[in-house]
């Protein structure tokens, strides 16, 4: 027991550790950092004039940002901030909260535009909207010293392209986005009130796609955090995603949508939201750490530079994977759920 | 409000008391680094707190019927509230797998 507080005391000694890469700020990051924050300050009054409850929203994104920068931190570095700006390793609260400003306007202001259109076509305009300021303030942190990739100076140069953003950011960029902006959506349907319809007859097939599209576009985006090896050739569907894994996470995934939406449907969206991640945290860690320990999946470089040696006791995996689950699924499953939502009450939205 | 519910809002609670003393991630690590076995203590700790502020906001607890029709009252309350009338309310509930006997169990519509 002693042992273990011991562990526990040395793990939240390491978090509050001197930063090991150069944090000092350029005079240009540093008025980058100032207008980001009179950005917010100035933007948030002007939309409140358009839409209710704007602290809860802004709240809401910025968790979703937050969730995001936390679980894929390792697939990129944020330098020379400042000791001010970072929360936790190199992840800033200030770019948090500059992709939560982007996401929360644009989505107010096309509502606002736009809101005879059918919430497919909405989500398709805050989709291209959002992925071409995304590139350019990508490309301007790039430009700052700020954003650098872990590959850099491993891969050839035509890797990259306008202003060093590299290639894959077109397709991180959306499908990331499509994430935040699910969470950002599923959730306002709880700010906003809305009246959704409960459905006895559910279709499971239609959750099957939903779960399948949005577990398999948010596996290649996480694709170079981890290798998932000595699997049977066969299963691999691309790079080292394997079917029999992912395949795994998506029925999981698409049993704990069913069974809480089934057994507990007098519940509000907050308590079915707990129960869908309870239930799939409890099958995914066992199995999770079960193919860490068999040598199916190998953490790359850079994301085990971030573990800090912990171990969860019996079952010895990292203690930053047991936490990363909850973190993946609270953004997977709001965008399964908001999108089983709009299906289901297309009178509605 | 039901027991879940409960526990929710006196998780709720203890995330912001702890976070305002700087302790959230004590709190997340004494349950990710126990398996959550710590949860023996929280589960408990949380429904008291959460009885505790359901009792103080005058939050009612409701009468004993199923998940069902529970969800069912809920919706057709609200629908009424915002102004569908009974032949919309209906429509809207036969659509998504409602029997009629379901929809007329779950109140006056």
């Amino acid at each position: 027991m002693m042992k273990f507080f011991s562990d526990l005391m040395q793990l939240r000694n390491s978090l509050r550790l001197p930063h090991q890469f150069d944090v000092t700020p350029t005079i240009p990051i540093i008025i980058f950092e100032v207008f980001i924050v009179l950005a917010v300050v100035c933007l948030l009054p002007i939309l409140s004039k358009h839409i209710k409850k704007i602290p809860l929203r802004f709240f809401v994104i910025f968790l979703g940002v937050s969730v995001f920068e936390f679980f894929t931190n390792p697939m990129w570095l944020n330098y020379k901030m400042g000791a001010w700006a970072y929360v936790y390793q190199d992840v800033s609260w200030i770019l948090i909260i500059a992709w939560s400003i982007m996401v929360l306007s644009t989505i107010v202001v096309v509502d606002k535009l736009f809101h005879a259109l059918k919430e497919w076509y909405r989500f398709g305009i805050y989709l291209i909207i959002l992925t071409i300021l995304v590139l350019i303030f990508e490309a301007l942190t790039i430009k700052l010293g700020i954003r650098h990739y872990p590959f850099e100076g491993k891969v050839p140069i035509d890797r990259y392209f306008f202003f060093g953003v590299p290639k894959d950011a077109l397709y991180y960029v959306p499908v990331c986005l499509a994430l935040m902006i699910g969470f950002y959506k599923y959730w306002s349907f709880a700010i906003d009130q809305k009246n959704l319809i409960p459905v006895k007859k559910r279709n499971w097939f239609q959750c099957l796609g939903i779960s399948a599209i949005a577990i398999f576009l948010f596996e290649i985006m996480i694709d170079p955090m981890a290798e998932n090896v000595n699997l049977p050739r066969w299963s691999y569907v691309f790079h080292d995603i394997s079917f029999l894994i992912m395949g795994a996470w998506i029925v999981i995934v698409w049993l704990a949508i069913n069974f809480i939406d089934k057994f507990f449907i007098e519940q509000n969206i907050f308590n079915k939201f707990i129960g869908y991640l309870l239930f799939i945290f409890a099958f995914v860690l066992p199995i999770e750490s079960w193919l860490i320990l068999n040598g199916f999946v190998i953490f790359n470089p850079n994301v085990q530079a971030n573990f800090s040696g912990f171990l969860l006791p019996v079952i010895k995996i990292p203690v930053e994977v047991a936490i990363a689950i909850p973190f993946y699924y609270a953004l997977i499953v709001p965008f399964i759920k908001y999108w089983e939502i709009v299906i289901y009450n297309k009178e509605l939205l | 409000m039901n027991k879940l519910g409960k526990i929710g809002i006196g998780f709720f609670i203890l995330i912001v008391v702890f976070s305002f003393f700087k302790g959230l991630p004590f709190f997340i690590l004494s349950i990710v680094c126990t398996l959550g076995i710590s949860l023996v203590v929280w589960v408990p700790l949380a429904f008291f707190i959460g009885t505790l502020a359901c009792k103080l906001f005058g939050i009612e607890k409701k009468g004993p019927v199923s998940k069902e029709q529970q969800a069912l009252r809920d919706y057709v309350s609200r629908a009424k509230n915002s102004g569908l009338s009974s032949e919309e309310i209906k429509k809207a509930l036969k659509d998504k797998g409602w029997s009629e006997d379901e929809i007329a169990a779950a109140g006056d519509i």
